[in-house]
This record gives C-alpha cells, structure tokens and sequence, in this order.
C-alpha cells in the first residue's frame, strides 16, 4: 500500500510530470545531435537545478536520461553519426535501413524497441533494487572499497588502448578528489596557499569541463563532417512488426540490465554486446546484418534502453553509480543532501520509488514524442556545429559560474576542459577520472575505517579472504585487470587461432 | 594525385595508431605524478601512517606514476607520425595536431571572454561579442577560403548575428525563467 503511495507521487505534484515530458522531449534532441551527450547535459543540469526542489529536479535529469539514450539512435539512423555512444550499433544497420528509403520504418522500430527495454529495465530495478539493498546492507567497509575499485576499473578498462591508461585516469580522479580540507581531520592537502581550494575541487566544476567543454573542443576539430540528410516517411510501426520480434527484444533487454547493473559499464556496452549476440544467435535474417537487418536494430536498440534500468540498480543500493551519467546523478543526490546506499531504501523509500514512477512515465513519454515531431527534429538536428559549439560553451560557463557564484570556477573548468581535450585526444578514458573524483570520498573514508578497525594493512587484505563477499569482488577485480592486459589477449588470440585451425 | 594522397593517409592511420605526441603525453603524467607523489611523501612525513590524510594521495599519485612508467615502456617501440625526425620537427607536428587553429582561436576567445567577465563587462555584453566572433570564424571557409569576399562575409555576418540573439533570448529564457540561475 506504502508503495503505491509512493508511485503515485508525481500524479499528486503534476509538476513532475511536466518536467518528465520536458526533459524527455529535450532529451531526444539533446541525444540526436552529434555533440551533446546525455553525461553533458546533465552535467549541466546539475549546476542549474541546484536550487530547485530535489524531486523536481530528479525528475527532469531523468527525463533528459531517458531521451538522450533514446535520441542517439535518430542521427544514427539518419546522419550515420551516433548521437551518444549508446547508438553506435545501431547505426550499423539503421543508416543502411534509411539508405533504402526505410528510413521511417527503422526511427520507428527504434522508438518501440527502446521503449520495450526501458519499462523491461524499470521492472527489474523496481523489483531487484529491494533485494540488493537488503543484501548490501551487511556490506563491510572493505566491501566497500573493493566496490569502488571495482566500478572505477571497470570503466577504466572498457573501450579503452590499454587498462593502465584507465587505471591511470582513475588515480588522477581520486587524487584530484583528494584536493582541500580532509573531512576526517581538516588537515589542507595540496590547497598551495590557495584559500579557494579549501573546499576541494567542485566535481561539478570538473565534470562540465571534461564531458561538456572537451567534447566542445573535441567537435570543434571535426567540423567538416557533414550530415547526409534523409527522407522520412511514415513512422509508426504495425503491431505486427513490434510483436514479430519481442523474444530478440526480450533477451537484449535482460543482458542490458545486467550489463547496465555492472558497476561503469553502460548502455554503450549492452548495444554492442547484444548486437554481436543477435549477429550470432539470429538464424537467416531477412537482410544480412549491416545492410539493413531490423534486428540489428531492435538488439541494440532494446538493450541500451534497458541498461538504464539497470545502472540505477548498484547506484541507488550501494552508492556505486552503474554508467557515467548515473555518477554525475549521484552527484545530484548527494548536492541535494540524499545519500544513494542501502540506506536509502528504509531512510528515503519515497525517492527509489519515485525514481521508478518517473522513469515509467519518461518511457510514456518516450512513445509520445518519439513517434512524432519528425519535421522539426530534422530541422534542429541540421543546426550547424559552428553555431552550436560556441553555444555550449556558453552552457558550461554558466553552469559552472552557477553552483557557487564564483568566477574562479569558470576558470577551473576551462582547465578541466582542455585536460579532457587531451585525455580524448590522446585515447585516455575520461568518465574514471570523474568517477575517481565522486567515489573518492567514499573510497578513502571506508579504506581509513577498514584499517583503523584490522590495525594493519596485512590485516586488511587478509579480511579479503575472510569474507566471502570481499573475496568475490577481489576475484572479480583480478580476473577483470588480468584479462585486459596485452599477454592475456595475445595468449587469447593464440588459442582462437588454433582452434579455429583446428 | 587527390587519391593517392587520402590513400596514403589512410595507410599511415592502419599502420600508426598512435598520434603525434601521444608518447609526450605520457612524459607528462610522469612528471605529474612525481610532483604529486613528492608533495604526498612531504605530507606523509607531516602526518605519518597507514590511515593518515596522506595515504590515498600517496597511494594513487604512486599508481599514476607506475602507470606511467608502464605506458611508456610498453609504447616506447610503437609509431607514431613522428618516428624517425628531428625534435624540432616532432615539436611543431605534435603543436600542429593538439593545437589547430580552431582550438587555439576558441580557447583564446574563451579566455578572453572570462577575463571580460572578471573585468565587469557583464554577461550580456561579452556572451554576444562572443558567440558572434566565435561563430564567424568557425564559418570563415564561407568566405575567406579564397580570399576575402565582402558579399559573403557580409551575408554570414548578418546570419550570424541573427543566431546571436536567439541563442541569447534561448539563454535568456532558459537561465532567467525556467532555471533561475545567477549569471556571471
């Protein structure tokens, strides 16, 4: 009863739906235009919503999650140029799709798709989350920390030239996050004097500087590529059509939670994974994958969406966010004062079930606005990069200036830029240096407990092995940073060889 | 000609994945980590043990000079466009592609305008000045790619400046109504 109290929320303050429909409607926009990115305007939003209401602004972060996720697969489709890392694969047959004139036909699979895998993300996190929160709450300090590890090489790892550049990304994170007062004894590390630096870094400061203005300078360098522009028709597909493939939806759906759940990876993952997964499993397809095959379409498309779901799974139980834009989220809860943990299910019930309603409603949204509005959309999308750029620059020098009214953090996050211009230009992973700089806290305060309570560092690696939830985790680490180096994949690609000779 | 060229650039692309000063970027984490990890040894001395302030500090300015060290051991044989010429040469290549004209202009523009900010010019009489100047130069190929041509200059001029006020009204709209946010 208690529960379904807490879902009706927003039917009670119809200000948070409005704010699902906005940010749904410009989370379309926002993800279909090449150089924005879901991470980027949240990011933003963080800074611009801070003096609203938490629900308020919770529901219009989610909304713009949601739509983002979703508007990638729309330039994908009709530019050949992903929106958001999550549409990759789903440019690998829909741009073919609309190069036969089907161009309608795939934006409107998509759309079904994506909304299929949300509500099926959404069902699994309502009914999942409980469970893990109760499980996480026995959590030691030491669990903690190998948590926290494990979600920073996770997404130091993947998508990336080496596992040493990500690891390297995350170390500076952490270090950066260790900048100002130490909360536990007010000692000043690497403040240089600098009054300004006692409170720490802002990490909202760091993260518009290096998701939002390096993409901007990243973009700037690739200004002559040009969209092609399709022809759009009817869009809204028969249920047929949606029905002929639910089992393909169903299963891309169940790995992108899963995937989406894992501690850094995200929905970028799940499309590629379930792509190659319908590559192999679909028998006969009408049309060969990367000439227009609908189910190289639906996989990716059901999964990505799903993933969302999925990363607010270890976000709101353990406090470990579950992709890049659930740790600038993170981030959001703790500047409105909420602690995501398994605290959060008995302290603050009412916010995980919100979180539920609202991601509901979005996917409600998401149907509403993604089947429609195609003209102007086409219209929006061909805003050349020339105007849109200096735009966002705007943007992130305001939602910088906005938190703490200081032009100093203008300054900080124009550094912070050009240090993403650099991580991305020379391939270093930039989402374990912001994950470094959220997780920090939580990083150093469980390590300091865990070795003030086992005395000694030996004592508190030999817990790892005492308890069975730390051993996992430690095992899990092992096996992801031994599978990344270069011998392993040689080694790998030996035996591939020889079986394949074989 | 035009053909053989892009398919030699293609050919250095498969056969050098690393870009010019991609080894030098790692040299600088070095040094960035070692000034790190001697200030956290410094601060270790200040405030010595395992569950000190300065631990972590030690601990990861420790890993990202380990890091380092083994990216650029483990990259030190791999090509680059660099390879094999004198240092001036891969100094002005590397500043070449880090910094083309366009990053140089727009961080230049961007420091500008933070500085007019910081002198009181006000929020909307820089961000203007700004958007346009920024708008027009990325749009310079429409009229100085062969030479300066006043008609189309003065076409994307005027285009330009149309863009400015909607992207001011949008940020108008956006800051002042919907978001309430103070602006610098």
């Amino acid at each position: 009863m208690e529960i379904l109290s807490y879902l009706l929320i927003p039917f009670q303050q119809p200000m948070l739906i409005v704010m699902c429909a906005v940010g749904v409607f410009a989370g379309i926009y926002v993800g279909a235009i090449p150089g924005l990115s879901a991470t980027m305007a949240v990011s933003l939003l963080v800074s611009f919503t801070y003096g609203w209401d938490t629900y308020t602004a919770l529901a219009l972060m989610l909304g713009i999650f949601v739509g983002t996720v979703y508007g990638g697969s729309r330039s994908a489709i009709l530019l050949n140029i992903p929106g958001a890392p999550s549409a990759v694969a789903t440019a690998l047959d829909g741009y073919p799709m609309a190069q036969k004139g089907k161009a309608g036909e795939a934006m409107g699979i998509a759309t079904t798709q994506s909304v299929i895998g949300t509500v099926l993300g959404i069902i699994v996190l309502a009914f999942a989350a409980p469970v893990v929160s109760k499980f996480a709450v026995n959590f030691s300090s030491v669990d903690y920390l190998l948590l926290a590890v494990m979600g920073m090489m996770m997404v130091g790892s993947l998508n990336c030239k080496s596992i040493f550049r990500g690891l390297l990304a995350a170390a500076v994170g952490l270090l950066i996050g260790t900048v100002g007062m130490d909360s536990m004894t007010s000692v000043r590390r690497f403040t240089f004097g600098v009054s300004y630096l006692n409170s720490g870094v802002s990490f909202v400061v760091a993260m518009i500087g290096l998701f939002g203005v390096s993409e901007a300078l990243i973009q700037i360098t690739q200004m002559d590529i040009s969209a092609v522009k399709q022809k759009i028709d009817k869009i809204v597909p028969s249920l047929r059509t949606i029905l002929k493939y639910v089992p393909l939806t169903i299963r891309s759906s169940i790995v992108g939670v899963i995937v989406g759940a894992l501690p850094g990876a995200g929905g970028d993952i799940a499309a590629l994974l379930t792509y190659d997964q319908a590559k192999r499993t679909v028998k006969n397809p009408e049309v060969p994958f990367g000439e227009g095959a609908v189910e190289g379409l639906v996989a990716p498309e059901s999964a990505n969406n799903a993933a969302i779901g999925g990363a607010f799974i270890p976000m709101l139980t353990l406090g470990i966010p579950g992709d890049a834009v659930t740790a600038v989220l993170l981030g959001a809860l703790e500047i409105h004062g909420l602690q995501p943990g398994p605290n959060l299910m008995t302290n603050t019930p009412d916010l995980f079930y919100l979180i539920v309603a609202c991601l509901l409603l979005c996917s409600i949204f998401l149907v509403v606005f993604g089947l429609t509005g195609i003209k102007i959309f086409t219209k929006i999308v061909e805003i050349p990069k020339a105007i849109l750029m200096p735009l966002i620059i705007i943007l992130s020098v305001v939602g910088s200036f906005a938190l703490r009214k200081s032009l100093f953090d203008i300054f900080w996050m124009l550094g912070f830029g050009i240090l993403g211009y650099f991580m991305k230009k020379y391939e270093y992973p930039v989402a374990p240096t912001v994950l470094g700089i959220i997780l920090c806290n939580l990083l150093e305060n469980n390590y300091r407990r865990g070795i003030t309570l086992q005395k000694t560092l030996g004592g508190l690696v030999g817990s790892i092995f005492t308890e069975p939830v730390a051993l996992v985790l430690f095992l899990v680490i092992v096996v992801m940073f031994v599978t990344q180096t270069k011998t392993y994949k040689r080694w790998k690609a030996k035996r591939d060889a020889q079986k394949g000779i074989a | 000609m035009n053909n053989n060229l892009e398919n030699k650039k293609e050919e250095i692309k498969e056969n050098v994945p690393f870009s010019s000063g991609e080894k030098g970027f790692a040299v600088f984490w070095l040094l960035f980590g070692g000034f790190f990890l001697w200030r956290s040894l410094l601060l270790y001395q200040e405030h010595p043990g395992l569950s000190s302030c300065a631990a972590l500090p030690l601990f990861c300015s420790g890993v990202i000079v380990l890091c380092a060290l083994i990216i650029l051991v483990s990259d030190r044989k791999a090509k680059t466009p660099n390879s094999g010429k004198s240092v001036s040469v891969q100094l002005k290549q590397t500043i070449k592609n880090i910094f083309p004209s366009d990053i140089i202009v727009t961080i230049v523009l961007i420091l500008l305008y933070c500085i007019a900010l910081y002198m009181g010019l006000g929020f909307y009489v820089a961000t203007p000045i700004f958007l346009w100047i920024s708008m027009c130069w990325f749009m310079r190929s429409r009229f100085a790619a062969n030479g300066f041509d006043k008609s189309a200059f003065a076409k994307i001029a005027v285009k330009n400046l149309i863009w400015t006020v909607i992207c001011i009204l949008f940020i108008l709209v956006l800051f002042t109504y919907l978001f309430s946010v103070v602006l610098p």
